[in-house]
């Protein structure tokens, strides 16, 4: 970490917000990009940001320059867009109490449907969503993202060997799932 | 290479994360296996496709709100006591328990507040320790700015037009909450001063000498030993004191000059004395001459040689001082965790001291009781005869 970096830390303690412009401005797209990954619609994304980077703000007092600043700064995006997800999931939820025979419908599109409409890139990351959340995620990070192993390591708090674990069952599943979800996936790749 | 092992590595074959010789091998396997290169192609396809989803441009106007929102979050917040009001009531009524409950005990509440300032005070003495470095020429704290005839060298005793040769060392105790953050920022500020780090270290769990007041006691300490231009010596200092608590500041100053425009005397001599060694070395022609010279020449080599290392060893001690900085870390003072513990711990005793008092006072009640009662029996016995006496004396009256 930079004298600057720690300058601007010290001044943002203080509540000077131009310091704590300066200090986060290279972070504010990395963040963005990484919510929309996490929430996948664009204003929502851009709300969390905004409410992350507000929560960075507020508890810059409490960093210890353990981390480096950029890891801390996205475990706090991350860890913004999952409470944002389980609000959203939860709000999912009862709605589909109250007319779930539309949303199972909604749920059953037939692969011929589907594939007239989507692209290979919105299939993707539509079956995405439907593997298991902690190896999309790693996916998300890695290959939307693209950050290293090491770095998606410090970001989530887990080891380099569960990130790759979780990489390689994940990228498994999202294979396996496309097949099964269009069998004409394949073809359509190759 | 099988499938199978193949399989295992291509996650990192896609990613790039393998080495040469691997990475050859798993090549040669996928060109003869054609399932395995299925696989492998559709897992890169995906991989691709996931990589278009990538980057989103930030949205217009995203900057500006954020800014916005940060002003607003940092303005002293108007409704404090509105939106806090129950911790605050919370708080007050604990406070006015302790009070009421401390007040019954006659004792002043004010110990309430005396106990944190007991815990911060246990290391002040520490900055009254005496200065024991020989050859101190200045004791305590900020001395460092005394003029050297105050420290005993009158002005004629250095060269006027030479710079003075001044080592200082100043040894600095500092208590911090956050010791990690301070221990960083003085290293780095050590080497924002062009200076640098001689030593540190940190860690080091210790338990503190107030452990049994506070429980969670258990704190680090660090060190650094750092080397400083002299002339940013005094802004170091000043920077340690703005960031961290200080408790003691030792400064010692030694003064080589005499010491070393002696010694670059001597070497200007020996310089001297080497050039007519070597005219003599011109001049000689017999082998003995030869020999003793050359011994000779050799002798005032390695003394200059030596003392003007002698040399540039003051002039590195002079041009960089030496800092060291012991650090503690502490509780913070003003958390109110210490406050409540040391509150519900007063209330603890207090109550303890109370149900005491009552056994106490039973207690010395029934041997006051007790202790008077042959007294208690005479007193009655003589009220009683004094009454039938009165009695006696009435009747016969009467008669």
């Amino acid at each position: 970490m930079s004298d600057q970096d720690i300058y601007l830390i010290r001044k943002s303690v203080d509540g000077d917000v131009r310091s704590f412009e300066k200090l986060i401005k290279a972070y504010e797209q990395p963040a963005f990009a990484m919510a929309m990954s996490y929430l996948g619609d664009y204003e929502m994304a851009a709300e969390v940001t905004q409410e992350a980077l507000i929560k960075v703000y507020k508890n810059l007092g409490k960093f210890k320059f353990e981390a480096s600043l950029s890891t801390w700064i996205y475990r706090i995006v991350i860890n913004t867009c999952k409470d944002a997800l389980k609000k959203t999931k939860r709000m999912k939820e009862v709605s589909l109490e109250d007319n779930h025979f539309e949303g199972l419908r909604d749920e059953h599109q037939t692969p011929e449907e589907t594939l007239e409409t989507e692209d290979l890139k919105t299939m993707v990351h539509r079956t995405l969503e439907r593997i298991n959340p902690e190896n999309a995620e790693v996916i998300r990070l890695k290959d939307i993202q693209d950050y290293s192993y090491e770095e998606i390591a410090a970001f989530l708090e887990i080891p380099v060997g569960t990130v790759r674990s979780r990489l390689s069952r994940g990228r498994q599943m999202l294979k396996e799932e496309i097949v099964k979800a269009y069998p004409d996936a394949l073809s359509l790749i190759r | 290479m099988d499938c199978k092992q193949a399989r295992l590595h291509l996650n990192d074959l896609i990613d790039d994360n393998l080495e040469d010789d691997v990475r050859k091998e798993i090549l040669e396997h996928l060109k003869q296996c054609e399932a395995c290169q299925k696989e492998f192609d559709t897992s890169k396809q995906i991989k691709e496709a996931l990589a278009t989803l990538n980057p989103p441009e930030l949205p217009q106007g995203f900057h500006e709100a954020l800014m916005g929102e940060l002003r607003r979050a940092s303005e002293p917040r108007k409704g404090f006591f509105k939106k806090n009001y129950q911790w605050i009531a919370g708080i007050a009524a604990v406070f006015l328990l302790g009070i009421i409950i401390t007040g019954i005990q006659g004792i002043s509440p004010l110990r309430l507040a005396g106990q944190s300032n007991e815990m911060a005070m246990d290391f002040a003495p520490q900055a009254e320790m005496p200065e024991e470095e020989p050859g101190a020429a200045a004791k305590g704290a900020f001395e460092s700015d005394m003029t050297m005839e105050e420290a005993g060298y009158p002005e004629e005793r250095g060269t006027p037009e030479a710079p003075r040769k001044i080592i200082r060392n100043v040894s600095m105790e500092v208590e911090t909450s956050d010791i990690e953050a301070v221990y960083r920022l003085f290293s780095q500020q050590v080497v924002f001063y062009g200076g640098f780090v001689e030593q540190g270290s940190i860690g080091d769990y210790y338990f503190s000498y107030y452990e049994k007041i506070q429980d969670n006691a258990r704190m680090r300490n660090a060190q650094i030993t750092a080397r400083i231009p002299a002339d940013d010596l005094e802004a170091m200092i000043a920077f340690v004191e703005d960031h961290s608590e200080v408790k003691s500041v030792n400064t010692s100053t030694q003064d080589q000059t005499e010491y070393y425009y002696d010694v670059d005397a001597q070497v200007e001599n020996l310089k001297v004395r080497e050039d007519r060694l070597r005219e003599l070395m011109a001049k000689a022609e017999d082998i003995d001459d030869i020999l003793s010279v050359e011994n000779e020449l050799y002798r005032v080599r390695s003394e200059i040689d030596a003392l003007t290392r002698n040399l540039k060893n003051i002039d590195s001690r002079v041009d960089l001082s030496t800092l060291y900085i012991s650090m503690r870390e502490v509780e913070d003072s003003g958390a109110i965790a210490s406050t409540d513990r040391s509150l519900s711990e007063e209330i603890r005793e207090g109550f303890i001291r109370n149900i005491n008092r009552i056994i106490r006072f039973t207690q010395d009640a029934i041997v006051y009781v007790v202790s008077y009662l042959p007294i208690l029996v005479l007193v009655g016995l003589t009220g009683v005869m004094g009454l039938w006496i009165l009695k006696k004396i009435n009747r016969r009256m009467r008669r």
